[in-house]
C-alpha cells in the first residue's frame, strides 16, 4: 500500500514536470502564432525612467489609434541579453531599442533593413523619417546597404560648466586651445582647480583625449591608427598635435589632486553641488540630469544651485581637420530580420518621430530628442545647438567600442588612464599605444 | 583466474535477487528510476550539457548570436597565452590564492586559538563571521569608500601625524594590494568560524598535557592543534582554492563603479567576464572566453587533487 502512493506520488510528479515542459513549449508556439495586429517591444528602458514614460504614452496611444494590442517589456539596459538568445532561437521581438551598437551585438544581418520605414511618411506631417533626420544623423545610421536603427534620441559630450559659478564663460566661451588654457590658467590663480574629472572611469580621462584627436583629426583619427597592425599609425601630425595639448592640460594641474583616487561619481557630484573647487567637466548630455537626480536625493535647490551650460570643445589650432564635429550617439528603435510583426513595428517607428511624441523626449526624458526641429530641454540648448550645426558625428572611441572592443579594453584604457597618471608624456602615450596595437594585432 | 572461473556463479545469485528480493525491495527498485530521472535530466540538462558546450565553444570563434561558429581548433587558447591581460589575470589569480592563502590561515589559526582562551570567544566569532553574510558587492564598495582619498584609513593616518603615508589606495598603482588585504580581512571570519569549532573539540587535556611537557604555544600548535585539526584543514584548504580561483564580487566591487577594472586588478574571472558579456565595451569573444573558463576549471581540478594527495594523513580519533 506504502509502496503504491509511492509510486503514485512520482507519477504525479513525472506529469506535473511533463506539463510544466509543455506548458514552457505552449509559451513558445503562442509566441509565434500571434495575431497580425501585434506588438512586441522589449524596451532597454526601465519602468519609471523618463524615456519608458515617453514611450508607454506613444505606445498607449498607438494602440488605441491602430487597435495594435501592444505587449511592452521594460527590460533596462541588460535587454540585450535577453534578446541574444531569442534571436539565435528564432523568435524574437518585434522591436527592440539601442545605440548603435545593436548592430554588433545583435549583428546588422539579424536586424531589418530600415530603408523602406525612412521613406514612409510621418503621420501627420508631410515629411518621411528620413527628411525627419538631418545629414550626419543619417550617415552615423546608415551602413553600405542602408540604415538598421531609427534614431529617436541621441547622447553626446560637451563642455560644461555651472552659470552661477563662472558666469563669464557664458560670454566669453573659449574657442580654441590656447584661450582655453588661459581661462584654466585664471580659474587656477583665483585658487581653483578647474577641471572635474573621475578618473577611475578610463572613458573620462579618454574623453579628452578623443575631443582633441577628434578636432585635430577629425573622425576616423584614432580608428585608423588602432586598425594599423604596424603601430605607426599614432605619429600623424594629427595625434602629435592632439596628444600634447592633453599633455598641456595633464601637467597644467588643473585636475583636483586625488581625482583618479575616488571613485565615480565623487568628483561629478562634487563638482555639481560645488564642495569641490571645480567650474568644468567633459561630460555627456545625460550630465544635467543625473546632477539633477542626485542634488535632489540630497534635498537640495538644484535650481537655486546650479544652471548647467556647455560650450564646444575648443579648436586645437588652426590645422584642424575636425571643425565642426560633434558626439552624438544615436539612440534608436531596430527591428529583428525574424520579428513576426514587422509591420506594426514599422508603423510605431514613424509614428514615435512624429513630433507630437518625439516631443516627450524632451520634455518627459529630459533628453535629447533626434530630430532637431523639436525644441530641446534648456539645460541642452548648448549641446542641441552643436547637434545642429554639425559637420559630422563621431561615436564613442571613435566607433571602436563597436568596431574592436579588445582593443578599448586592453590597449586603449589602459594606456589612458597611464597618460593621466602622469606616468608618461605625450610621445611615451603614442608609444605605448603603438607598441600595445602591434602586440594586439599579433594575436586577434 | 580464480575470479573468472568464479564469475558465472557468481552472478546467478544476483540475478536471482534483481527478479527476487522481498515485495518492498521490488517495489523500491520499481520506484527508483521515476525518482531520480527528473533530477537527472535537470543535472545533465542544466549542468552537464551547457558544461561540455563551454568546452566546445573554446575550439571555435563564435560571437554567441546566431553567427556562424568557425572551428578553430586550439586557436583561442594560443591566443589566450599570448594575451597580455589575461597573463596578467592569471598571475593576479595565483598570487590571490597564495598569499590570501597564507594569510587567511595564519590568521585563522591564530585567531581561533586566541579565542578559544576568552571568554567572549563565541560572541567575537560570530562578529568576524558577519563581513561573510554581507554581499560581497557591498563590502567591495564600502571598502572602496574606506579607501578613497579622503576616506577613513588616509584620515586615520593623518591623524597618527602619519600623513606621508597616506596614500591613492584605489589607483592602478596600489588597488592590487589594498585586494590582497581586504580579501584576507574578509575571508578570515569564515574561516576561523570553520576553525575555531574544530579546535574547540579538542580536549583540553592534550593542552595541558604539552604544558607540562614544557611546550610553549607555537608547539601546542604544531603538536597539539595542527594534527588534531587536519581533516578539517585539508576540507578548508580545498574551499578556499576553489573560492580564491572563483574570486569575482568583491573585487569587482572594490574596482568597478560601471568601468573596467584597470588589469592590475583584473582576475581570471573579470577577464572571462569582460572578454564576454561584461565590461563597458562587452567583446562578445565567446571562443576566447570559454577557453579562459576551461582553463580555471582545469586548473581547479588539477590543485584540489594535488592538495587532497599532499595533505592525505591517517585521521586521529580523539
Amino acid at each position: 500500500m506504502r509502496i503504491t502512493r509511492l509510486r503514485a506520488v512520482s507519477g504525479a510528479l513525472a506529469l506535473a514536470l511533463g506539463a510544466v515542459g509543455l506548458a514552457g513549449c505552449g509559451g513558445a508556439k503562442d509566441a509565434k502564432s500571434g495575431a497580425a495586429g501585434k506588438l512586441v517591444y522589449w524596451s532597454m528602458w526601465t519602468e519609471g525612467e523618463g524615456q519608458q514614460k515617453a514611450i508607454k504614452a506613444a505606445l498607449d496611444s498607438f494602440s488605441a489609434e491602430t487597435g495594435i494590442q501592444v505587449d511592452a517589456q521594460w527590460v533596462g539596459r541588460e535587454v540585450g541579453k535577453q534578446v541574444i538568445p531569442r534571436l539565435t532561437a528564432g523568435n524574437p521581438p518585434d522591436l527592440v531599442d539601442g545605440g548603435t551598437d545593436l548592430l554588433t551585438s545583435y549583428g546588422s544581418a539579424n536586424l531589418q533593413n530600415l530603408t523602406d520605414v525612412y521613406k514612409s511618411e510621418i503621420p501627420g506631417e508631410n515629411i518621411t523619417v528620413g527628411d525627419s533626420l538631418i545629414k550626419p544623423m543619417l550617415k552615423e545610421v546608415s551602413g553600405t546597404d542602408g540604415p538598421r536603427l531609427a534614431p529617436y534620441s541621441l547622447v553626446g559630450s560637451s563642455v560644461w560648466y555651472n552659470q552661477k559659478v563662472t558666469p563669464e564663460l557664458s560670454l566669453h566661451p573659449p574657442k580654441t586651445w590656447a584661450e582655453f588654457i588661459k581661462a584654466l590658467d585664471k580659474l587656477k590663480a583665483a585658487g581653483r582647480t578647474p577641471v572635474a574629472l573621475d578618473g577611475d572611469i578610463a572613458d573620462y580621462d579618454a574623453y579628452w583625449v578623443l575631443w582633441a584627436l577628434m578636432r585635430t583629426g577629425g573622425p576616423g583619427t584614432i580608428a585608423n591608427a588602432a586598425k594599423d597592425p604596424s603601430g605607426q599609425g599614432f605619429e600623424t601630425p594629427a595625434w602629435k598635435r592632439g596628444t600634447e595639448a592633453i599633455q598641456q592640460l595633464i601637467k597644467g594641474g588643473y585636475f583636483p589632486p586625488g581625482f583618479n583616487g575616488t571613485k565615480f561619481p565623487t568628483q561629478q557630484s562634487a563638482w555639481a553641488d560645488q564642495t569641490s573647487k571645480t567650474d568644468l567637466i567633459l561630460m555627456g548630455s545625460w550630465l544635467p540630469t543625473e546632477a539633477t537626480t542626485s542634488l535632489t536625493s540630497q534635498h537640495k535647490d538644484v535650481r537655486k544651485l546650479i544652471e548647467f551650460r556647455s560650450f564646444p570643445f575648443p579648436a586645437i589650432s588652426d590645422q584642424d581637420k575636425g571643425t565642426g564635429v560633434v558626439d552624438a550617439g544615436p539612440i534608436g528603435f531596430a527591428v529583428p530580420q525574424k520579428a513576426l510583426h514587422k509591420e506594426a513595428a514599422d508603423k510605431f517607428i514613424a509614428y514615435f518621430l512624429a513630433k507630437k511624441q518625439l516631443s516627450r523626449i524632451a520634455t518627459v526624458a529630459k533628453s535629447m530628442p533626434a530630430r532637431t526641429d523639436v525644441t530641446p530641454p534648456p539645460d541642452l540648448a548648448g549641446y542641441a545647438k552643436e547637434f545642429a550645426n554639425a559637420t559630422a558625428f563621431f561615436g564613442t572611441n571613435d566607433g571602436l567600442y563597436n568596431t574592436m572592443p579588445k582593443w578599448v579594453t586592453d590597449v586603449w584604457q589602459p594606456a589612458v588612464v597611464a597618460f593621466f597618471e602622469g606616468k608618461t608624456d605625450a610621445a611615451g602615450f603614442r608609444a605605448d599605444l603603438a607598441k600595445r596595437t602591434a602586440d594586439y594585432h599579433k594575436n586577434n | 583466474m580464480s575470479r573468472v572461473m568464479a564469475s558465472p556463479a557468481g552472478l546467478a545469485p544476483r540475478a536471482r535477487v534483481r527478479s527476487g528480493g522481498s515485495p518492498a525491495e521490488q517495489g523500491r527498485r520499481k520506484i527508483y528510476w521515476p525518482f531520480i530521472t527528473p533530477a537527472l535530466l535537470f543535472y545533465v540538462g542544466f549542468f552537464v550539457v551547457p558544461a561540455l558546450y563551454g568546452v566546445w565553444v573554446s575550439f571555435v570563434k563564435w560571437r554567441g548570436m546566431g553567427d556562424p561558429q568557425v572551428f578553430v581548433g586550439f586557436g583561442n587558447y594560443r591566443r589566450m597565452w599570448r594575451d597580455e591581460s589575461f597573463r596578467m589575470a592569471f598571475t593576479n589569480t595565483i598570487t590571490i590564492l597564495i598569499v590570501c592563502g597564507v594569510g587567511v590561515f595564519a590568521c585563522s589559526f591564530l585567531i581561533s586559538s586566541i579565542l578559544r582562551e576568552l571568554k567572549l570567544g563565541p560572541v567575537l566569532r560570530t562578529i568576524m563571521f558577519v563581513p561573510h553574510l554581507l554581499s560581497p558587492i557591498a563590502v567591495g564598495i564600502g571598502l572602496g569608500l574606506l579607501l578613497s582619498p579622503d576616506g577613513l584609513l588616509n584620515a586615520t593616518l593623518r591623524l597618527a601625524g602619519l600623513g606621508s603615508a597616506a596614500q591613492l589606495w584605489l589607483t592602478p598603482d596600489w588597488i592590487f594590494k589594498m585586494i590582497l588585504i581586504a580579501t584576507i580581512w574578509g575571508s578570515t571570519g569564515y574561516y576561523v568560524m570553520l576553525m575555531a569549532s574544530a579546535i574547540g573539540r579538542i580536549p583540553g587535556y592534550y593542552y595541558e598535557q604539552a604544558a607540562l611537557d614544557g611546550a610553549g604555544r607555537f608547539r601546542a600548535f604544531l603538536h597539539v592543534t595542527l594534527p588534531l585539526t587536519w581533516d578539517l584543514v585539508s576540507v578548508t584548504a580545498v574551499l578556499w582554492m576553489i573560492s580564491a580561483i572563483r574570486i569575482f564580487e568583491f573585487v569587482y566591487g572594490l574596482v568597478g563603479t560601471g568601468a573596467n577594472p584597470p588589469p592590475q586588478a583584473r582576475t581570471m574571472t573579470i577577464e572571462v567576464f569582460l572578454t564576454t558579456t561584461g565590461g563597458a565595451p562587452a567583446q562578445y569573444d565567446m571562443g576566447l572566453g570559454s577557453a579562459m573558463a576551461v582553463v580555471m576549471v582545469l586548473m581547479t581540478l588539477v590543485l584540489v587533487v594535488a592538495v587532497r594527495r599532499f595533505m592525505r594523513r591517517e585521521a586521529l580519533e580523539f
